[in-house]
């Protein structure tokens, strides 16, 4: 039997009571990615509260999610899992344990963009992502199509402030 | 973590009007710090303490597109004004997953089963027909790292649309209304019905036409072939 190190850590830095769990599974068969998960979310739960905490950290579930938040609304006492989720993504990361980088370097692309222009840039968003990722040609059509339609800018839309934003998420971070 | 959401909210404040947000997952943190702002005052402290000058209380109110259009509008006004007759058209309404669930805060309608677009859109003349999908999940922004979920998410949706004899599908999102009419270039072959933005019904019954067919990927000649002048006006 493990600590309850783990189960602390994850109740402190959410401030959900994850130890209410009493495994009724709604969170699970409400998730509309359930099919594509490695753990199912009650699981998650009971790993954490069991203390597993590298089975946790490893799993590809965290990164299926969705952040549709059908199980937290669901869940009858009220812990929040997409946040629990959440939260374990960013620990994951932290710890260099995450499953798959995709997502993650997806959310910190659109965040420097956020940062750069005040608002997302989809253009040089999905063009910076594709870099990274060093895969030019499988979505190349769609992109063209959005483009030729009009729902993809070639230019950024700035906002006013700019500096001041930069300013006020530098500050967040320290 | 509230950061820029506050700072919105502050300069709506600022500027003394309610605040409109198009998009659900927007509008749903936009809540959410909106209620934080409110009702912790400690927290509030140290968000306006990040987002000086500026400042925000709480007390902005937050709108979507249905509640502008049920608020300000008005559904008496909506089906009186009309002057094209959409009764053939059949939708479904899909409110994609996130305008309404929200963690201990009341929305504005019901959690799992919301009504309040169904009303706007009997009131437009169109007949909403009712389906299992409402607030199905259209997979969000997995479309670029991960295709193939937001391409079995939104293919259900799609397909469940089908099969109950909908003409379109009608939501008050932008992100679930592109994940759905991204669908012929994420893979999917078989037959697509046009995915429409709520206030494109509108358009269709007061001016019979709609100025964004170009935008959409879906052709939606379908539904336009289905509006008839309005014989009563």
């Amino acid at each position: 039997m493990k600590g309850l190190e783990f189960l602390q850590e994850i109740e402190s830095v959410t401030g959900e009571s994850i130890s209410t769990c009493f495994q009724c599974y709604k969170c699970t068969v409400g998730c509309p990615v359930i099919s594509m998960m490695d753990i199912y979310p009650h699981s998650i739960i009971r790993h954490i509260i069991l203390g597993n905490r590298d089975r946790v950290l490893t799993s590809k579930t965290i990164w299926v999610c969705l952040q549709c938040i059908t199980c937290s609304v669901r869940c009858p006492n009220n812990i929040d899992i997409a946040r629990v989720f959440e939260a374990l993504r960013k620990i994951a990361v932290k710890e260099g344990k995450e499953a798959e980088k995709d997502t993650w370097q997806f959310d910190e692309i659109f965040m420097e963009s956020v940062n750069r222009h005040g608002r997302l840039y989809e253009g040089g968003t999905i063009i910076r992502y594709k870099i990274k990722r060093r895969d030019f040609l499988s979505d190349f059509r769609m992109g063209l199509g959005l483009f030729l339609r009009g729902r993809i800018g070639v230019l950024p839309h700035a906002i006013k402030g700019r500096r001041v934003l930069k300013g006020l998420l530098r500050k967040r971070e320290d | 973590m509230h950061i820029l959401t506050a700072r919105n909210l502050a300069i709506a404040e600022d500027a003394g009007y309610p605040l409109f947000v198009p998009c659900s997952a927007c509008y749903n943190r936009s809540i959410i710090t909106n209620t934080i702002m409110r009702q912790d005052r400690k927290k509030r402290e140290e968000i306006n303490e990040v987002i000086k000058p500026l400042r925000a209380t709480g007390m902005v109110q937050v709108k979507n597109i249905i509640e502008v259009l049920l608020d300000y509008v008005g559904i008496e006004r909506i089906s009186k004004d009309r002057s094209y007759n959409l009764s053939s058209i059949r939708v479904v309404p899909y409110y994609g997953c996130v305008l309404t669930r929200m963690m201990n805060i009341e929305p504005f309608d019901d959690k799992e089963a919301p009504t309040s677009m169904d009303a706007l859109l009997w009131a437009s003349g169109v007949e909403p027909v009712p389906w299992a999908y409402k607030m199905e999940c259209c997979g969000a922004s997995k479309t670029l790292t991960h295709k193939e979920i937001t391409l079995q998410l939104s293919n259900r949706i799609m397909d469940m649309a089908l099969s109950v004899g909908a003409d379109a599908i009608v939501t008050p999102c932008p992100l679930c209304q592109m994940n759905l009419d991204l669908l012929p270039y994420l893979g999917r072959e078989k037959e697509n019905l046009p995915v429409l933005f709520l206030t494109e019904i509108y358009e269709l019954a007061l001016s019979g036409t709609m100025k964004g067919t170009r935008g959409h990927i879906i052709p939606v000649d379908r539904v336009i072939d289905k509006t008839r002048k309005n014989e009563r006006v």
